[in-house]
């Protein structure tokens, strides 16, 4: 299998979302919502992201929440990446926080948001980081943290793009086998399909698949596998969720 | 245009030339041409067609009859230069693979950085050594990994910050994030910027 990341519908999304936070205009907010259940590519594709963002030079800012955390500790850490050291009252955090995300036009992700979702002194700190910045925010969590951010009026109105990672389609999956797979093998549609249905669309499980039936057909010479020629060798650890 | 690319517009004009002759043509400083001579012949673009470079025996230069291209002046005009850039732009992706992941493969690495799995690999295994990393070994020799599907997993355990340390081969990493210079004997401190191991 090759290593490289397709660039299947989440990922286009993902990279339109945020070409959008961008390039808005003055009366569109700028926070970003990246969300769906693990196993999908999320991860995977932010680090891609991030890294295609770090090449053209505008490295955003990177915080990973914990539960624990407080707007304190949150602060801390928007400090650490700054290079900065935490200072006290708060306030004073903020001020340069923002000061610095102004003046190098820095944009902020916010990974496992879900761990601050419930916090309102957090999040309404994060919300004043993007009301005085107006610089791109992006939250990045699991399927739960739309529905519960929801209730947070303020911050949600500040919301205009937002990928929900969803389960792979049969497009994603032929993209999966073309790109990833050795140039000598060929998957027949309906193997394909019978992948996807049975990863339920999650690429983890996907890319396992396949990798599986590259390796069988290069140990063993055929260069076309179906479901038919597959049978009943094993794909998955386990079919049922 | 700058002094040296005058300078090479002149020399590509002389069929052959030493450093005295395009200082001379140029107004340039006779050591600053020296050093934009030496590097257009490290280059490739240059060849001595004879002297010895001593008093009264001064190298004469000609262009290569093959050059075609232009050098490029200025910032990044080495090939030296370039390498240092791309590298540090390199480890700066893998680093920021880690710090987002936590847990990474040399695959993942690959797929989200587009280097190849040869340097991520040893980058990886020299943070190991100054114990920013810690690897989950499944195989025995790192570069099989791709014959037995168990990928070996690098798991991030000194996060020190969102910028990438920097190797300095065979001796250690210089962390921007803390000013400090890890060795690469299990990442014993070498101390602050002024304490760096030169």
């Amino acid at each position: 299998m090759k290593n490289k990341t397709v660039e299947v519908k989440n990922v286009t999304r993902t990279q339109e979302m945020f070409e959008n936070l961008s390039s808005r205009s003055m009366i569109t907010p700028g926070i970003g919502l990246i969300h769906g259940p693990s196993g999908f590519g999320k991860t995977t594709t932010v680090t891609y992201m991030f890294n295609e963002l770090t090449v053209s030079g505008q490295q955003p800012l990177y915080v990973r929440c914990y539960a624990t955390d407080t707007p304190s500790s949150f602060l801390a850490r928007v400090m650490g990446e700054l290079g900065a050291q935490p200072m006290f009252p708060l306030r004073k955090m903020v001020d340069y926080v923002v000061q610095a995300m102004n003046e190098r036009s820095l944009a902020l992700f916010v990974d496992e948001a879900d761990h601050i979702v419930s916090q309102a002194k957090t999040m309404e700190t994060i919300r004043d980081l993007y009301d005085s910045t107006e610089q791109p925010v992006v939250l990045i969590g699991m399927e739960e943290i739309a529905r519960r951010i929801s209730h947070r009026k303020q911050l949600f109105n500040r919301i205009s793009e937002w990928v929900e990672f969803a389960p792979a389609d049969i497009e994603d999956v032929h993209l999966f086998a073309t790109d990833l797979m050795d140039d000598r093998v060929q998957v027949g549609e309906d193997l394909l399909d019978f992948i996807r249905q049975k990863s339920g669309g999650e690429v983890r499980r996907i890319l396992i698949a396949l990798e599986k039936i590259e390796r069988a057909a290069l140990a063993s010479g055929e260069t076309f596998v179906d479901l038919h020629s597959w049978g009943n060798r094993p794909l998955f650890l386990n079919h049922r969720r | 245009m700058t002094k040296h690319e005058l300078a090479w517009d002149k020399m590509k004009q002389m069929d052959r030339f030493t450093v005295t002759d395009v200082a001379n043509a140029v107004e340039m400083d006779l050591e600053e041409c020296r050093k934009s001579i030496k590097r257009l012949e490290k280059s490739g673009y240059l060849e001595i067609v004879s002297g010895i470079g001593v008093a009264g025996r001064p190298y004469f230069y000609r262009v290569k009859p093959e050059v075609t291209t232009t050098p490029q002046f200025g910032r990044g005009g080495t090939s030296g230069l370039k390498k240092v850039r791309s590298g540090m732009n390199g480890q700066q992706l893998i680093w920021n693979a880690l710090r987002i992941n936590r847990k990474l493969t040399v695959g993942t690495a690959e797929a989200v950085t587009k280097l190849n799995s040869r340097t991520i690999y040893r980058y990886l295994n020299d943070l190991e050594k100054a114990g920013y990393v810690k690897c989950q070994r499944h195989d025995r020799v790192g570069s099989n990994f791709d014959r037995t599907g168990v990928q070996n997993i690098w798991k991030l355990i000194r996060e020190t910050g969102p910028k990438a340390p920097i190797l300095r081969r065979g001796k250690g990493f210089w962390d921007q994030n803390e000013d400090k210079f890890y060795s690469l004997d299990g990442g014993k401190t070498v101390g602050g910027r002024t304490d760096e191991v030169a």
